[in-house]
């Protein structure tokens, strides 16, 4: 079932690479951000969520801090992990107990060929109402997080290769000199 | 709408009047339009996130949300009243958005003007300076206590030149934005 589906990722896969496509829609269906990138992850916390088209924009996590960067707006932002990767689809993928203490987890059936996992926050000022994952072969394919305004979001993985070799380099951001760096860690979460 | 159609008579800082003139008359016609950007904040509170508009008319459905969709608000409603929404359970009416806007956020987020700045027009009710190129664009604009900058346009299928990438500093806050995507733009359009 997808709850056992989910652990067996856990336990089968310590890194992955992929690629994404994201789209936002309203909860009247409409679509308002169309987006799509690479995804890497080398467990526990690493991760690299990097967009591509129709705008670059890295996010990047080394396991201590949260790296944000926005080319066009030339601007990075820092926070450490704990104030905002609870908030975040990365922490689904990176898993552990983190997840447990952040989620209740219940299996969600199948439907479209895979098995699916419904994550609903523990705490009730998460930014999620809703997270629901969709497993093909026991590897995350489809994501879909419902915040609290009325939007979903929905994510597609493609391409995806389990326990690949990731440099160490890639879960680290080169910021250029000419960027505006705003550095909020130990500020929790986002203009809260 | 507030643009009154007066003949183009010559003011400091417009290059070409008639042009600028036909440039507001389209740009006053534009009233279903949507658009995808990104924004951020620099000084202390840095913040980057995404921004979905969708316009229809008076009706406006505004929406920032952080990094992967989290966190941010979403306003929607017409001019006398709209709903800012925060949180799953904390919804406002209000006929003052961007008050409730700044206390949500922590900057100030010109809600009400942007939506004629969006467009490349000054909002209605006067202006301190302006400065409009030859082909009619809006450079520069100093408004409400905003110093606005419209540094590049794009012009989208079937709509008039609009702004790509728009600077606002109040002195307190400095707001880059950045626009990815116009869409679902229906003007009224006139045989001209």
């Amino acid at each position: 079932d997808g709850v056992g589906d989910l652990e067996a990722f856990y336990n089968n896969v310590d890194s992955l690479s992929a690629q994404f496509e994201q789209e936002q829609k309203d909860d009247s269906g409409q679509t308002l951000q169309q987006a799509s990138g690479t995804f890497l992850l080398s467990r526990p916390d690493r991760f690299r969520w990097e967009y591509t088209a129709p705008y670059q924009q890295v996010i990047v996590s080394d396991g201590e801090t949260f790296r944000f960067y926005d080319v066009d707006l030339a601007q990075v932002t820092i926070r450490s992990i704990d104030a905002t990767l609870q908030a975040t689809p990365a922490l689904l993928l990176t898993g552990g107990a983190a997840l447990e203490d952040a989620f209740n987890i219940v299996s969600a059936g199948r439907r479209d060929g895979m098995s699916w996992v419904r994550l609903t926050p523990r705490a009730d000022d998460t930014d999620f109402q809703e997270v629901r994952l969709g497993l093909k072969d026991q590897v995350p394919s489809v994501m879909e997080l419902d915040d609290n305004l009325g939007q979903t979001t929905h994510i597609r993985f493609s391409d995806i290769e389990l326990n690949p070799t990731l440099d160490e380099s890639r879960f680290t951001l080169d910021i250029p000199d000419d960027v505006e760096v705003v550095d909020g860690r130990g500020m929790n979460g986002q203009g809260r | 709408c507030a643009i009154i159609r007066k003949p183009a008579e010559t003011e400091a800082g417009v290059v070409d009047a008639a042009a600028w003139a036909e440039h507001k008359n389209e740009l006053a016609d534009f009233s279903i339009w949507s658009l995808q950007g990104r924004v951020a904040t620099g000084q202390l509170l840095g913040w980057t996130g995404n921004l979905s508009w969708r316009q229809q008319g008076e009706d406006f459905d505004v929406r920032l949300s952080g990094p992967l969709g989290a966190g941010g608000f979403r306003a929607k409603g017409s001019l006398d009243d709209v709903v800012v929404i925060q949180t799953k359970d904390e919804r406002f009416v209000t006929t003052e958005p961007d008050i409730l806007v700044e206390r949500t956020l922590g900057w100030t987020f010109p809600l009400e003007p942007l939506r004629f700045w969006a467009r490349g027009l000054p909002a209605p009710g006067g202006y301190d300076r302006i400065s409009v190129d030859a082909q009619g664009r809006m450079i520069s604009l100093e408004q409400k206590g905003w110093a606005l900058s419209f540094p590049d346009y794009i012009e989208p299928e079937n709509a008039p030149a609009v702004p790509r990438r728009i600077v606002l500093d109040n002195g307190e806050t400095r707001i880059r934005l950045v626009v990815d995507r116009w869409f679902d733009i229906d003007g009224v359009s006139r045989a001209n």
